[in-house]
């Protein structure tokens, strides 16, 4: 009985414990002051697109509008077995687009074929064959192209009295035919085969290679494909191959397909169009940034955030998942209940009526939307830290120094700053005191940060954060996704302190 | 006049506010426009302006939501709008379904929420919250080597909310190593027969915007193409194919052969296929552009030795490039067996150590630049550089 009611206090204490960690209320000034960085910064962030906006988004862009669609209805994801069964092994086609249509074409013109599966016997014996699989490959790619002279020259191959030095430039798989009949029987197979080839020369050359570059278990594995396609309705194998040439894979062995991804710049083709598009955007993140219908344009600046992100997978780096992340969260917050437009019409209109404004109160909303950024920063340093010591140069010491002697990130085209490293390089106690220590330092911070920043340190390890990202902005060019991480770390600033400096007269009035 | 509720978070049944009525209908407004051209045809102006009517209406809805937001009436009218925008959408904008349909579950889910008392909704929103953190979690664990929760829970639970919400980053900024950074090199060959090399991103012309945003998106393409298939060895085939070569392009001496071949995954090779059509617009398309050799940089950093001997950064010698192919203007590999087809073409340094030379520090060094002979033109000539144009 007492065990029964112990159960039920601590989980009513559990409860009161998660309860007052997400759901007290809170000032939601750090995250009005937030939305003023991270939107300047997004603005910035869409306005520099303007340089590159046709380059990226345009239909032919780096990335064009086909192959970002194609990308986003048929990905495949595999799918992930919920026993020890292994996938069965299926034929890989190649890479190259113009191999795909080869193999695609010497398939159907197999299953066209008056007898397939003749053929397929054929290519089973010739993969028996070793290495006189290829001889006898090479050999067929060779003979003409004429049918004609084709069928003359293998007709030659029957006479029983061929000289020897004719007999030395045949595959041995042929010479192995002892009999006329035999022999008679193998030429119409490999005729057979042979017809099935492309006529081009060299649309043979290339699919000859690829069959040549085949592994027994590739060659096996055709066959077994052929057969499969074989025993499909002409419409399931037309579905079927529609996908296999474009992704290499069966449809059968993804989970699913696609991505969950919207942009317009998945649908926009004519560029008047996309310029207006890239205009409103601008407009919705500046109503942001000033806070005008500030729940509203939030929703707006993410989903415009988003439709970028979407449709430009390759031209993406950190600061746009930290921008996303600013976004997404702050949506959930009243980030416009101080400094904005909304807040400066409420105490217009409170004025007009003779009114005092409802002063801005701490809010459960605020609280929970804190808490959440305070979460995913602890998971971001947390997986940062733990996946750098995979790495030796963690673990030596020379990590920062890979990363100041990138000269693509670091500003190595400026004489002082290649000055220092040169400088740096020269005096080896300085270096090895360098970068260890900014090494420990990092690893230390970003391991340590998720369980001291609960604690009384917590002052300490912002500073140390805010000194952290300061160095990748000087020293790496990272400057956008610096300022990001410090505008996520405003949601571990006491209100007090960001009041002290912004505050003016509409501070909320009960500090939580 | 509705009482005042108990439960202060707690939904109303209050008349929703007059801008999420008038939403609503301009979003059914929008609809009706675009419904008699929702065909497979390719959206004309009238269905673009019913898509502008839709999200006008859509933000009016939204406004209406935002003045009364615990109005149940108003969240329901929010999800008739944003169904009635789902249906009126053109049928070839459908990544706009998807956003629509999410918007409408949302309202909907919403509404329900705020019926349930105030424990009931704390639940749900700790249940919501669990969720997005064990996607997270799933999301920072998923690269390999990863566990088999991992992987199916990835794949199969929490990869639609995560891609939507593009919360599905690793976060493992300069992990394990940092690496050496990856360049595009374009050689474009007109029908004339001249040649011009493009090259991204390149300092300081690539930094359009005084914090580099662009430069680095520039950098990220580059290094798009750098996602390779971890080979346990060379294919015997493509080492065959590449001795084919080694006269006229011998293999970089300081470099082991295995690492000398890099071959792009297939969806990189995609992405690689689309670049090589843009630069080929970008030069004037199938009339003026013959062929384009692309080849992909890895501009590797000094180490502390080089420094101390006074090495340039910026050597020629410091630049790898990996051959990814010659292609058509539309994108299609020339040659798919070619022998250098993925191998590093060496741009090697007569080395002081190699020529038993003292150098003096500094002093610019000399390189056999077997990359001009493989292009058939020289990618740090002036005259052929994109940059000096």
């Amino acid at each position: 009985m007492h065990a029964a009611s112990d159960d039920v206090g601590l989980i009513r204490r559990m409860w009161a414990g998660w309860s007052w960690f997400w759901f007290t209320p809170a000032d939601p000034t750090p995250l009005c002051f937030m939305r003023i960085v991270v939107g300047l910064l997004t603005l910035y962030v869409h306005v520099a697109y303007t340089f590159d906006l046709e380059a990226f988004f345009g239909p032919k862009g780096w990335c064009d509008q086909t192959e970002s669609n194609l990308t986003r209805r048929e990905l495949p994801h595999l799918r992930v077995r919920w026993d020890w069964t292994e996938e069965n092994y299926y034929f890989r086609m190649p890479l190259d687009k113009r191999q795909r249509n080869l193999v695609r074409d010497l398939m159907f013109n197999i299953l066209k074929s008056p007898e397939p599966d003749r053929v397929l016997m054929f290519m089973h014996s010739l993969g028996l064959a070793g290495n006189e699989r290829d001889e006898l490959l090479r050999y067929l790619r060779d003979m003409p192209t004429d049918k004609a002279e084709r069928d003359a020259s293998l007709q030659a191959l029957l006479d029983e009295k061929l000289p020897e030095e004719e007999k030395s430039l045949l595959p041995k798989f042929f010479l192995r035919q002892t009999t006329l009949e035999s022999r008679q029987s193998f030429a119409a197979e490999a005729k057979r085969f042979q017809d099935l080839l492309p006529a081009g020369k060299d649309d043979r050359r290339i699919l000859v290679q690829l069959l040549l570059d085949t592994s027994p278990i590739d060659w096996q594995a055709f066959q077994d494909f052929v057969r499969n396609l074989q025993g499909m309705s002409p419409a399931e194998r037309d579905e079927f191959m529609a996908y296999f040439m474009t992704w290499a894979i069966p449809k059968s062995v993804t989970h699913t397909v696609g991505m969950s991804q919207f942009s317009p710049w998945f649908h926009v083709t004519d560029l008047r169009i996309l310029w207006l598009l890239h205009g409103l955007h601008i407009l919705a993140i500046i109503a942001f940034l000033v806070g005008w219908q500030t729940r509203v344009s939030n929703v707006l600046t993410w989903f415009v955030g988003l439709a970028y992100i979407h449709r430009a997978q390759p031209y993406l780096f950190g600061q746009d998942t930290m921008m996303n992340l600013a976004h997404f969260y702050l949506m959930f917050s009243p980030c416009g209940a101080r400094w904005s437009v909304d807040r400066w019409l409420e105490r217009k209109r409170a004025q007009e009526r003779g009114e005092q404004a409802p002063p801005v109160r701490p809010s459960i909303s605020a609280g929970f939307v804190i808490r959440v950024f305070q979460v995913q920063y602890c998971f971001m340093y947390m997986s940062a830290g733990l996946s750098k010591l995979k790495g030796p140069s963690w673990w030596n010491g020379t990590a920062l120094f890979g990363c100041l002697n990138n000269p693509e990130f670091s500003p190595m085209h400026m004489s002082l700053y290649r000055d220092f490293v040169r400088w740096m390089c020269e005096h080896r106690i300085a270096f090895e005191l360098f970068n260890t220590g900014v090494v420990v330092f990092t690893l230390l911070l970003e391991i340590a940060f998720p369980f001291v920043v609960w604690t009384r340190l917590r002052p300490v390890v912002v500073a140390c954060a805010i000194l952290l990202h300061m160095g990748i902005a000087i020293l790496m060019g990272l400057n956008i996704f610096s300022m990001y991480m410090f505008a996520l770390l405003l949601a571990w600033f006491p209100p007090a302190t960001i009041n002290n400096v912004f505050g003016w007269d509409d501070a909320c009035v009960e500090q939580s | 006049m509705n009482e005042p509720s108990a439960d202060p978070g707690r939904g109303d049944f209050s008349n929703p506010d007059r801008a999420a009525i008038i939403g609503l209908v301009v979003t059914a407004a929008g609809g009706v426009l675009g419904a008699p051209f929702r065909t497979n045809d390719p959206p004309g102006y009238v269905s673009v302006a019913a898509m502008a009517v839709i999200v006008f209406g859509l933000i009016v809805t939204g406004i209406g939501i935002a003045r009364k937001p615990r109005s149940i009436p108003g969240l329901l009218l929010g999800a008739g709008a944003s169904a009635l925008a789902w249906l009126g959408c053109h049928v070839a904008w459908d990544s706009y379904h998807l956003l629509t349909g999410v918007m409408t579950a949302v309202a909907l889910v919403a509404s329900l929420v705020l019926l349930m008392p105030r424990t009931g909704r704390r639940l749900f929103v700790s249940g919501l919250v669990a969720f997005h953190f064990c996607g997270v979690m799933a999301s920072i664990t998923s690269p390999a080597p990863q566990s088999w929760i991992s992987l199916w829970s990835w794949t199969t639970l929490f990869r639609p909310h995560l891609v939507f919400c593009y919360t599905n980053n690793a976060y493992q900024f300069y992990s394990p190593e940092p690496g050496p950074a990856n360049l595009l090199w374009f050689c474009i060959e007109g029908h004339d027969g001249r040649k011009a090399w493009f090259k991204i991103p390149r300092k300081p012309e690539t930094r359009l915007d005084p914090l580099g945003v662009e430069y680095f998106r520039r950098l990220s393409i580059t290094e798009s193409a750098n996602q390779n298939y971890s080979l346990a060895a060379v294919p015997q085939q493509a080492l065959d194919r590449r001795y084919q070569a080694v006269q006229q392009i011998p293999m970089h001496p300081e470099i082991p052969t295995q690492s000398q071949y890099r071959l792009p995954q297939d969806n990189v090779r995609r992405w690689i296929a689309s670049y090589v059509r843009h630069v080929g617009q970008m030069y004037g398309g199938a009339e003026k552009v013959k062929s384009i050799r692309l080849y992909r940089v890895m501009h590797q950093p000094l180490d502390v030795g080089m420094f101390r001997a006074g090495e340039d950064p910026f050597a020629k010698w410091t630049y790898l490039p990996y051959f990814l192919g010659e292609y058509d203007v539309d994108g299609n590999l020339n040659d798919p067996y070619d022998p250098t087809l993925f191998w590093l073409v060496p741009i090697v340094r007569k080395t002081p150590s190699l020529a038993g030379i003292a150098r003096q520090k500094g002093a610019p060094v000399e390189v056999d630049n077997y990359l001009a002979r493989h292009a058939g033109s020289d990618p740090f000539e002036e005259d052929t550089d994109a940059r000096s144009k």
